[in-house]
């Protein structure tokens, strides 16, 4: 057996940025094969926001007025957003558990970008939110939710809405990387994914909410993206809600994406 | 700095003075190196010894200079270190590279070329194994061979610990720890749960900043060069970090890609590696199903993919049992043989005994005794007897008359004791004199079980049970 040097002649060269695309490309795909070979997890996943459509289409909708269009509507872009928003849990779980099984450990002492691990997670997860959000965007169909302006309104709110995910990944991921496992990881998560989902325009509009609670709702990056996108696929002025959606989606991105690779690198357990 | 370079100089000459030296070979032809193994080993010498080391100029002098160190040398050589003329290691390293797809690396060439290099040579590095003749073979103009040995402060070592402190919050992790582990050698770092040895290997392996002193792999930094030193060293730790939703063969591709190598060199390696550690029937299966000991295997395989010269086993045998544990001593010596240098922990007292060359025992953070297991045992002096009474009470009422090294277990005592033979029968005429029936006798070795009592107060065993039921 000879193990002691490797020929140079395998070792592929690359420019740093080159390696950073790739070592997360490689981590990509290596989350993606998980998520094909175990397809249960993403069903299960995918179940929960199928309940709450049906749900506030069937249960809680009736009673819930909305000018200018059927409930319906106004639903299924909150769904979108509670659907990526809750999605983000995943990622935690994720991360966190490849921490407690020594992976990220493994994946520390090689050679390969730092920021290979938690890109290669995010990007899987993407994947993962488009096929999320199209499924929701079909269930939608079902029961009675039509886009009210066109395909390209749709495009670009399908878009917002998984850039605010990906945002959001990293945002799990940074969280994630104090957790013990993945239990702990989702545990942390849901205080803070519960009332930015519920305290927002996902599935009641923001007015009817008491004053000092409509400040926060009405300024938070998932009522904004929200609005953002119900101006897209309904109708009426898009402008300043698609430029403060996506000011949100890349501050979010600018301070939390350095800020998880920082945590991944600097880990003590 | 124990050279061995005088004797060497000295065996040279007297062989060159002889003329017709049975080995001498001026040319000899390509194939022959078989003939000549085992491989021929020089020494790497200090500074001063090598500048004063003659010129030779032939395959002859290469063979006399090597031979009569081969025989003091430890079993397990890292490299083969030829001194060739200015410049004239580029060629042979190109042709080695042609010739057996290894490329020797430069390193030292470069660290010696810094200090002035002896006789205006320059020095390269052979992986071991290379014998010297392939050079020869090359019509290449030899004028030296040295070896890096892994005798006592020799060589330079390939992992260094300085002065080495890590807290976490009150609790010290490490408390100064010095260690230097020589190229091509195994170190064992021997110690109960919590003593720190799992936090040195985390420092050596980057993934821990050291708060005080200083580590280095290679002659690399730990906290300076990460990314170098990462790219020399694999580790597999105590939980078997492969990715139960990929095979066994997609698990190692990914290490691969990982460590940057070509995708010829990814799938080459993969089944390489699935062939070495006998998982070739198993590539194709999720490592889910894999059984423990197997998991094991692939997570020691996926540490070797990038061929670190370099390796740290955090406890690679915890919770395997007593077959599967086996299994993989085997695969380690056969690692071991080939040249790389590991640093092991464990809290098995066996297999420190088995694997490694050099042991340090830590404890609540410290080195607490360092050396060969012979000499650690040795220090307990010569011979263990163990006396076994009809019961508890018999036995603790014994052990205060049979001498200050005498403790108790159960219904039995055990005596360290210096003088072998002679001592027993001492021992066994003081029961009959007070009348005392001792129900069995067995005399033995100390064991590092006993080294590891007599030194930090308390058995490195109390943790086995519950870790290998783990």
């Amino acid at each position: 057996m000879t193990t002691t040097v490797l020929p140079a002649a395998d070792l592929r060269q690359r420019s740093r940025v080159g390696w950073i695309v790739a070592d997360a490309l490689a981590v990509t795909q290596r989350n993606l094969i998980a998520y094909v070979r175990i397809p249960q997890a993403l069903f299960f996943s995918t179940l929960q926001p199928i309940m709450f459509v049906l749900l506030f289409r069937y249960a809680f909708g009736g009673a819930i007025p909305i000018s200018g269009t059927a409930y319906v509507n106004y639903l299924l872009p909150g769904i979108f957003a509670q659907a990526v928003t809750f999605g983000s849990v995943n990622t935690a779980i994720g991360l966190a558990d490849d921490a407690s099984k020594g992976l990220i450990d493994r994946f520390r002492s090689l050679p390969m970008a730092p920021s290979a691990v938690l890109a290669g997670r995010t990007l899987a997860d993407l994947c993962r939110n488009v096929f999320v959000v199209l499924l929701m965007t079909a269930v939608g169909y079902l029961v009675g939710f039509r886009v009210q302006t066109n395909v390209a309104g749709y495009v670009a709110g399908f878009l917002l809405v998984l850039g605010f995910s990906y945002a959001l990944s990293w945002g799990a991921a940074v969280l994630a990387m104090g957790a013990e496992n993945g239990e702990t990881a989702s545990l942390m998560l849901f205080p803070i994914i519960f009332p930015f989902t519920f305290a927002s325009s996902a599935f009641v509009p923001t007015a009817s909410m008491p004053g000092w609670l409509q400040a926060f709702a009405n300024n938070q990056p998932v009522t904004q993206v929200i609005n953002a996108v119900r101006a897209l696929m309904l109708g009426g002025p898009t402008a300043d809600k698609v430029l403060h959606a996506v000011l949100w989606i890349v501050g979010m991105l600018v301070v939390l994406a350095p800020l998880a690779v920082r945590r991944y690198r600097n880990r003590v357990s | 700095m124990q050279v061995v370079g005088p004797e060497l100089q000295e065996q040279g000459r007297r062989l060159r003075e002889l003329g017709d030296d049975p080995f001498a070979r001026r040319h000899p032809r390509r194939g022959e190196a078989h003939e000549l193994d085992p491989p021929v080993v020089g020494v790497q010498l200090a500074d001063d010894e090598a500048a004063r080391l003659e010129a030779v100029d032939d395959a002859r002098d290469v063979r006399c200079v090597a031979e009569p160190v081969l025989r003091q040398l430890p079993h397990r050589l890292g490299l083969t270190i030829a001194q060739v003329e200015q410049g004239a290691d580029g060629p042979i390293r190109d042709a080695l590279a042609r010739r057996d797809g290894v490329e020797a690396p430069r390193l030292h060439a470069q660290e010696q070329a810094q200090k002035g290099p002896p006789d205006g040579g320059r020095v390269c590095i052979l992986p071991h194994g290379h014998h010297p003749s392939r050079f020869i073979d090359l019509n290449q103009r030899l004028t030296a061979l040295k070896y890096s040995a892994n005798v006592d402060g020799m060589s330079e070592p390939a992992i260094t610990l300085e002065g080495v402190g890590k807290r976490f919050g009150n609790v010290v992790a490490l408390d100064g720890i010095d260690l230097a582990v020589p190229a091509g050698t195994v170190f064992g770092l021997l110690g109960p749960n919590g003593a720190g040895k799992t936090t040195a290997v985390r420092i050596l392996t980057t993934l821990l900043r050291p708060d005080e002193g200083r580590a280095t792999v290679l002659g690399h930094d730990v906290v300076r060069e990460p990314h170098v030193v990462r790219s020399r060293i694999g580790l597999a730790g105590q939980y078997a970090a492969v990715d139960e939703n990929l095979t066994g063969r997609e698990n190692l591709r990914l290490i691969g890609k990982l460590t940057h190598l070509t995708v010829t060199a990814v799938r080459q390696r993969a089944d390489e590696l699935l062939e070495v550690f006998g998982l070739a029937d198993a590539a194709t299966r999720t490592a889910k199903t894999y059984s423990g000991g197997m998991r094991r295997r692939l997570d020691l395989a996926a540490a070797l993919v990038h061929r670190p010269p370099v390796l740290f086993l955090d406890e690679p045998t915890t919770g395997l049992d007593p077959a599967s544990r086996n299994d993989l001593w085997h695969v380690i010596e056969e690692l071991v043989a080939s040249g790389t240098t590991l640093l092991l922990t464990t809290q098995y007292l066996e297999e420190a005994d088995r694997l490694a060359d050099r042991l340090a025992v830590i404890d609540h953070g410290r080195v607490i005794a360092e050396g060969t297991s012979a000499e650690l045992k040795a220090r307990l002096g010569g011979t263990v007897i163990e006396l076994g009474f009809h019961d508890a009470v018999l036995a603790a009422r014994v052990a205060p008359t049979l001498g200050a090294g005498a403790h108790v277990e159960g219904a039995s005592v055990e005596v360290t004791v210096d003088g072998g033979p002679r001592a027993v029968a001492g021992i066994l005429r003081q029961l009959d004199g007070d009348g005392i029936e001792a129900t069995t006798l067995t005399v033995r070795e100390p064991s590092l079980d006993d080294v590891f009592l007599s030194l930090t107060g308390h058995k490195a065993t109390s943790d086995e049970l519950e870790g290998a039921d783990a």
